[in-house]
């Protein structure tokens, strides 16, 4: 005992006097630690910015880590119990999905006043980019990468089966379009291997309830809406296209709507900018951009952002907000729009050659910001999210009627909110 | 002089022994206390908490365990569905693995065995996450390979193996079958194979089949290994949780979650530390008891070989 | 047996029958290898390929020239891997032979204190654990996930067993030629018991090279991530994962456990065997 104890005191000290003395040497530079969740295509735009802000500031560095997972509401659990358990860094990547946990939490500091400080820099973005991360009147957040949700189409198999060019359309004409497809490619006894399907169903139905005006949450975030008549039709609508029209296979945990978009079995699909890559990847070009379907006249784009925030304890907060600057600048757009990886922000960009020529209607993405909807982002997000997406499956796999997969998933929205008692 | 030098040289050297023992010792012994000591009361005291990691815990007595036993309805799924796996898989496993395992006890062919061994083996070997993967894109619905050849060699209707309730905790089990008979097999060979070739020789001269052979004397004599083999796998199976995470995520409704997918859930989804905490005293205690029942049943099998 | 019942013919059936079985066992593995070298827009194509139509290795190429830190992956793991069986041998070999051996006061006690540590799963000790790592800084590091993996009760109960049967004579021996306890330990002992060591190191190399749950729990950025783990992150980062290049990234992960298989395969299978029904 005597002699763990005395181990544990030797370790202590040890640990002590190493942080002493890289803080001592920490004189200068500053260092910035960033924390960064970015696929391997935006990493290359990540990497340049913070080289442009070493360049810019050379008494800054810095010191990045980033992560990865298996999907985006891994990324921002892991990220979430990590900073919540005590990992620190001065610069946080975080999605409108997390800012509320952040700043309830305590983690995140505001910066309006730098914020206004620079507001000339920042008026080529779309307001709704810095609004999405307003948390009870404060701003926390900088845009990075914006991403709204449209319909990726093959234009191949539209213009094959007769379909004209989609504009501003309803749910009937894409059901009338989707119609077209399946008589155009499938017999009768054609098996479901062999196939092609109009559009996959909603992992959650976020989109859907967006393009018929609605939401799974009330408009403050803070109770279910889902027992709503108008979410009930967007949710009767998901059941339709699988049972009723039979456009849509039933999904499975690893429905993957690129691989098959790529292989000519899906015609549609609802994707953000952070599609594009994907697509090029797979060589694949017979894609434009539509607007999702209306469903209601109010209907509009459901939207994410992600962007970085400062955490409380960040000492050098000018440093940190310049380096946040790099990642919201023209530069960045450029990149955003050449490489398209997610909407360019800036007006500029958004309106270059390189993010114009990608297809003829990629402007649709830049046109649906202003009026899109955000993506809720209660506090209880990542039990939202597993509530809904037990809710969608539940519905399309006709394990329960849709009355009661509803009401199953207010109940536990309910007490997924309770849970989260500040 | 010579016998109390002597004396004294053994107790010191007796002493020398003592010390190194215990430094010998001390590494494993620090990981212990770190690694197994600490946590598990950490752990028995964080579930009469309530711990959300930012704020220290707070102290909530019972209410943990009341809550657990009473308003959690999950808990139930979670604790039939890890029963389910373990004792379903582990039972087939064992039949299946005699089975196998009477039917080519006569092969000694080198080749023949490395063929068997390598078909049987590997699945065991390869790392559950992939074949987590590679199943998953297997069992898809409309898009996997099980369903092409169900439907166009029986004509059957294309299944939801991971998406219907029943079906997907069966694809599970299936899959944990597959990936253990053939472990199970070699064990139950090498058991067989211990056994004394007198007691084939003297049954059949009393003129025994191969059936009666197999059942008086072949089965009876493997019970002790058999006992052994389920009792590890059990323990095993009940700690289930990389393949239906990666496969199922949980499943259609929580159909293929276990009970250490559910601690995972809770502890760092749901960040409530405390009752996660709570859970997996539970889970311990009734692994405990399935290891004491090993030690139990190892101590009667002991005995009589 | 069988063959005295089914006579010899019937015999041969039989085996082959479980060979075709066993065929049918190993598909996945074929149609898992085969796929990869199927180019994307192929993917879905039934009948599926299970035997590879034509050797084109353009999703491999994707894998490796992408930024995906696959080979980084593979790196880690086997870094992990090697550190977790040195770090965790040298420790257990120690420990087992100073209690089976010097068998100084309290050293069942401390033995009987180990093993009940294997009635406690890592699924449930994880939390405190995850809580002091973090602490400490170790989360998301390699080190932190050797450094819980280093105590194994399994390993030193293994090799105490093992070590029991060392006849005392040679240890007494030995000391009355003047060598110290390490040099007994290290220098004798030990390579007596080279066998053990060995199944020892195949069982550790297996469970830590599979492991999926502590590297799930502990690491989440791509350059450290281990292969099963990494393997899974490629498959959905927001949807773009393809059918075929994934089934690559799995070839390319299982492939070196195939030739190691195909070499080592009896002594692979005999010591995991024995190491199961001697616990």
């Amino acid at each position: 005992m005597k002699k763990f104890l005395s181990l544990m005191l030797t370790l202590a000290m040890l640990l002590g006097m190493m942080s002493i003395s890289m803080n001592a040497l920490a004189e200068e530079p500053i260092v910035i630690k960033l924390s960064m969740a970015a696929s391997d295509a935006e990493k290359v735009s990540c990497e340049s910015a913070i080289a442009r802000f070493e360049e810019k500031y050379p008494n800054c560095k810095v010191d990045a880590e980033f992560y990865a997972g298996l999907s985006w509401d891994e990324i921002i659990q892991k990220q979430l119990t990590q900073f919540a358990s005590g990992t620190y860094a001065d610069v946080v990547y975080i999605a409108i999905e997390g800012t509320q946990l952040m700043v309830n939490y305590g983690l995140f500091q505001p910066i309006d006043d730098l914020i206004e400080a620079d507001k000339d820099y920042f008026s080529p973005v779309p307001e709704s980019a810095f609004k999405a991360f307003e948390v009870n009147g404060k701003y926390y957040e900088v845009p990075f990468n914006c991403n709204d949700m449209c319909i990726v189409y093959n234009t191949k198999m539209f213009q094959e089966a007769g379909i004209e060019t989609p504009g501003q359309w309803t749910v009937e004409e894409y059901l009338d379009a989707l119609g077209k497809i399946d008589a155009y490619y499938n017999k009768p006894d054609t098996p479901n291997s062999e196939k092609v399907w109009g559009v996959v169903t909603g992992e959650t139905p976020y989109m859907w309830a967006a393009a018929y005006g609605t939401s799974v949450l009330n408009d403050d975030w803070t109770a279910s809406n889902i027992t709503s008549d108008a979410m009930k039709e967007v949710l009767q609508f998901q059941y339709d296209l699988v049972y009723k029209y039979g456009y849509s296979p039933v999904r499975e945990s690893n429905t993957d709507e690129v691989s098959m978009f790529c292989s000519n079995r899906l015609a549609t699909f609802i994707a953000g900018p952070y599609i594009l890559g994907s697509l090029k990847n797979n060589n694949f070009t017979d894609w434009d951009i539509a607007i999702v379907p209306r469903g209601k006249e109010n209907g509009s784009a459901a939207y994410g952002v992600g962007g970085l925030g400062m955490m409380t304890g960040c000492q050098h907060r000018q440093e940190a907000f310049n380096l946040m600057k790099e990642f919201c600048s023209i530069e960045l757009s450029m990149t955003q729009a050449t490489e398209a990886t997610s909407l360019p922000l800036f007006e500029e960009a958004a309106n270059s050659e390189a993010w114009l020529a990608q297809s003829p209607h990629i402007n649709v993405f830049y046109d649906e910001l202003p009026n899109a909807s955000k993506l809720p982002s209660p506090i209880c997000y990542a039990e939202l999210n597993v509530i809904m997406k037990n809710m969608m499956t539940n519905i399309v796999t006709k394990a329960m009627t849709i009355d009661e997969a509803v009401a199953l998933a207010d109940q536990e929205i309910a007490a997924a909110y309770e849970e989260f008692e500040f | 002089m010579s016998r109390q030098s002597g004396r004294m040289a053994g107790m010191n050297s007796r002493r020398k022994d003592e010390i190194a023992g215990w430094l010998f010792t001390a590494p494993a012994l620090l990981m212990f206390l770190i690694f197994v000591l600490i946590p598990t009361f950490a752990m028995l005291y964080l579930s009469f908490t309530s711990y959300k990691m930012l704020t220290p815990p707070t102290f909530t007595g019972l209410s943990n365990f009341i809550r657990l036993f009473t308003k959690d309805s999950r808990i139930l799924t979670v604790s039939l569905n890890t029963l389910k796996i373990s004792v379903i898989s582990v039972v087939l496993n064992v039949v299946i693995g005699i089975i196998l395992a009477l039917l080519i006890t006569n092969r000694k062919n080198g080749i023949y065995s490395y063929i068997i061994r390598l078909f049987y083996f590997f699945p065991n070997i390869v790392a559950p996450a992939f074949i987590a993967i590679v199943w998953a894109i297997l069992l898809a619905r409309d898009t996997g390979v099980v369903n092409y050849y169900l439907h166009s060699i029986f004509g059957l209707q294309p299944m939801g193996f991971l998406t219907e309730g029943g079906l997907a905790l069966g694809s599970v089990i299936g899959i944990d079958i597959w990936r253990n008979m053939g472990f199970i097999m070699f064990i139950l060979l090498a058991g067989i194979r211990a056994i004394d070739r007198s007691y084939y020789e003297a049954a059949s001269l009393d003129g025994a089949n191969t059936f009666q052979l197999a059942r008086h004397i072949t089965i009876p004599l493997l019970t002790p290994s058999i006992l052994l083999v389920m009792v590890i796998n059990i323990i095993g199976e009940l700690k289930t949780f990389d393949i239906p995470n990666i496969m199922t995520e949980g499943g259609p409704n929580n159909a293929t979650r276990t009970v250490a997918m559910y601690i995972y859930d809770t502890a760092f989804s749901k960040m409530s530390m405390g009752y996660a905490c709570a859970i997996s005293v539970l889970f311990v205690a009734v692994i405990m008891v399935v290891t004491i029942l090993q030690f139990r049943l190892s101590n009667r099998w002991v005995n009589y070989d | 047996m069988t063959k005295k019942y089914w006579g010899k013919a019937g015999g041969l059936l039989i085996s082959l029958l479980v060979l075709a079985l066993g065929f049918l066992v190993f598909t996945p593995f074929l149609f898992m290898f085969a796929q990869s070298m199927r180019m994307p827009a192929e993917a879905y194509k039934m009948p599926p390929d299970f035997f590879p139509t034509r050797w084109d290795l353009t999703n491999y190429a994707t894998l490796l020239n992408s930024d995906l830190p696959l080979v980084r992956m593979a790196v880690n793991s086997l870094t992990v891997t090697l550190c977790t069986i040195v770090v965790r041998l040298t420790v257990s070999i120690m420990a087992a032979y100073a209690i089976a051996k010097i068998r100084y006061r309290g050293s069942n006690a401390v033995m009987i204190g180990f093993l009940s540590s294997m009635m406690l799963p890592i699924q449930a000790t994880i939390i405190p654990i995850y809580i002091m790592l973090s602490r400490l800084g170790l989360v998301n590091s390699l080190p932190g996930l050797v450094i819980v993996g280093v105590f194994d009760s399994f390993a030193i109960f293994m090799l105490r067993q093992s070590m029991a049967s060392v006849p005392d004579s040679v240890v007494e021996s030995a000391k009355i030629d003047g060598a110290s306890q390490l040099r007994i330990c290290w220098g004798i002992v030990a390579p007596m018991i080279k066998p053990t060591i060995a199944t020892m190191i195949v069982l550790i190399f297996n469970g830590v090279w599979n492991d999926y749950f502590l590297p799930y729990i502990l690491i989440s950025s791509w350059e450290k991530m281990t292969l099963p783990l990494g393997i899974n992150a490629l498959k959905g980062y927001m949807g773009s994962g393809n059918q075929s290049v994934i089934l690559a990234a799995v070839s390319f992960a299982v492939l070196p456990i195939l030739i190691i298989f195909l070499f080592g395969q009896r002594y692979i299978v005999e010591g995991m065997t024995s190491a199961a029904v001697k616990g």
